[in-house]
């Protein structure tokens, strides 16, 4: 039908068609999300006007928050759902537009292989974001800081000056120290749970609350067991004045783009 | 040949006059596409005063002929060998800075409180005991009261400046008399313009008296951890 | 009260930038020089810079 496109939300089995066509999911304007399969795969899709998902006015609507943000919910319900309809699903980020049903089934075919071996990936597993934030100004400083309080005191304006920028730069500094080994024990203690952990890029900046965010990969099985160690990492004493958080289960955002590695069978 | 660094450029050398700390030669030791200035010492000679203000003047005037990273000043290589290993090694680092610096100049605002940040102690019919509790109390309160003003302060000039984040640094209160001590990177065409802008935000605050320097080297914004 | 005037900070900024700014060149550096700890040429630095600044108000409360 002319004036529609196709929204394509995720990438699954062609095995899972059954299930994900009676659940009648809904999805963006509203649409009924359909199956398009070709070969072993399916795309999850559903029809979306052309006047507001050809590429220019929908490149002008994702500059507007308030259009986008209900669209990307449903987005994610569709999504969330498909990760417990099937064993494995493969989301897409927003905004993938085809044609129409035969251009979905083209990039399925083209990329067959490729959609295979990220299934096979995240099959039987979900992804959780475990996040750290600084949780108020942080614990009492250390001794270097102490020494430096009562040199201060005791000085002139000029030296005060001086020193207390070098306390400033102490403090950061080890401010830096404690969020890089609050991190690090994150890391350690979800890598030894998760199959794949991967720490997001934030900005360097020193206001900002969170000092880290790791994409964890993992059997869906194992997710009492991340939630504990995440809520073990929370109530530690080491990570006074952190706020450790967990969530999800997501579908493989991560873990379904990053370029799939060869994984051993088994 | 023990050598006293002053800055770090990418190769080649400018044209620098040739006079180094004390009239001592002024050498260039290249490693790869990087090199470091430094001056010709000996190593039984101490560092005194007016060596730290004469080297500032160097860096100033190799930063005037090429960009340049000042170097920590008392930083100091037994060998050129030495010297060229240590840029060898930072050399990915060290030529982020320098692209990051290039054709850019460093200006210093300092914000210096007026009058006192304890009010003046009330004559309380409280006991002594209470009176010092309330004492710090007001103490206390005075203080928090300063650093918000002056991190609203800081954000006000930051809207002004409208830098991105990495050409800036702040630091609030970090002494009795000292509101906001900022750098900020700008480029070396604009520092008029960007030293009327600071002055005019600074004009605005009442509250405290505006010390502005520079152009300078960059010498905040060359660390490479 | 003990106030800095506007030359003692600009001395103060800069005297900041030389010793505690700038690239750190640790490991294959000397930080030493003449025997004499960075640390404490700094703080000699620092004294010798803050001595002035004293003196000065010295001058000006007499």
């Amino acid at each position: 039908m002319t004036g529609d496109l196709r929204y394509l939300y995720a990438v699954a089995g062609a095995n899972a068609r059954a299930r994900v066509t009676d659940a009648n999911l809904r999805g963006i304007e509203g649409g009924r999300v359909e199956a398009i399969v070709e070969g072993k795969l399916l795309g999850m899709t559903s029809v979306v006007p052309a006047s507001d998902y050809e590429q220019e006015p929908l490149n002008a609507r994702l500059q507007d928050l308030e259009w986008l943000a209900p669209r990307a919910a449903s987005h994610q319900e569709v999504n969330g759902r498909l990760l417990d309809l099937t064993d494995a699903v493969i989301p897409l980020a927003f905004g993938a537009i085809y044609r129409d049903a035969e251009g979905v089934r083209e990039l399925l075919r083209t990329r067959a292989e490729d959609f295979t071996d990220r299934l096979r990936a995240v099959e039987g597993r979900a992804e959780w974001i475990v996040s750290i934030e600084r949780d108020g100004s942080g614990p009492p400083t250390g001794g270097a800081v102490g020494a430096l309080d009562a040199e201060i005191a005791a000085a002139p304006p000029g030296r005060a000056f001086l020193l207390g920028k070098r306390r400033d730069e102490v403090i950061r500094d080890e401010r830096r120290v404690r969020d890089a080994a609050v991190a690090e024990e994150t890391w350690a203690t979800i890598e030894a749970i998760a199959e794949r952990v991967y720490r997001e890029p934030l900005i360097d900046d020193p206001t900002a609350a969170a000092i880290a965010r790791f994409s964890v990969l993992a059997r869906r099985d194992r997710e009492v067991e991340l939630g504990d160690a995440v809520r073990r990492l929370g109530a530690s004493g080491a990570s006074d004045s952190y706020r450790v958080r967990l969530s999800g289960p997501w579908p493989a955002y991560r873990f379904g783009g990053l370029p799939s590695e060869r994984i051993a069978s088994g | 040949m023990t050598l006293l660094a002053h800055a770090i450029a990418a190769a080649p050398p400018a044209l620098v006059a040739p006079d180094g700390l004390r009239g001592r030669p002024l050498a260039w030791s290249e490693a790869g596409d990087l090199g470091l200035w430094a001056t010709e010492w000996a190593p039984d000679l101490k560092l005194e005063r007016p060596d730290a203000l004469e080297h500032h003047r160097l860096v100033e005037r190799i930063c005037a002929a090429q960009p340049c990273l000042p170097v920590r000043f008392g930083t100091a290589f037994a060998t050129s060998a030495d010297a060229r290993a240590s840029l060898d090694k930072r050399a990915a680092a060290l030529h982020e800075a320098l692209g990051r610096v290039a054709g850019k100049s460093e200006l210093a605002l300092t914000l210096l409180w007026r009058g006192a940040a304890v009010p003046p102690a009330t004559p309380s019919a409280a006991g002594p005991g209470r009176q010092y509790m309330e004492a710090r109390r007001a103490e206390f309160a005075a203080r928090e009261a300063r650093r918000a003003r002056a991190e609203s302060m800081v954000e006000t000039i930051l809207a002004e400046l409208a830098t991105e984040r990495q050409f800036v640094w702040h630091e609030t209160c970090t002494s009795e008399n000292v509101a906001v001590s900022l750098a900020v990177l700008v480029p070396t065409q604009l520092v008029h313009e960007r030293k009327a802008d600071l002055e005019r935000v600074a004009a605005g605050f009442a509250d405290v008296t505006a010390v502005l320097n520079g152009p300078w080297p960059p010498y905040t914004f060359a660390r490479i951890d | 009260m003990k106030e800095l005037t506007a030359e003692d900070t600009s001395l103060l900024e800069l005297v900041d930038r030389l010793l505690n700014k700038g690239v750190v060149l640790a490991g294959e550096a000397t930080i030493s020089v003449a025997g004499i700890d960075l640390i404490y040429l700094g703080l000699n630095v620092v004294l010798a810079a803050v001595e002035t600044i004293e003196k000065t108000q010295e001058r000006r409360a007499s």
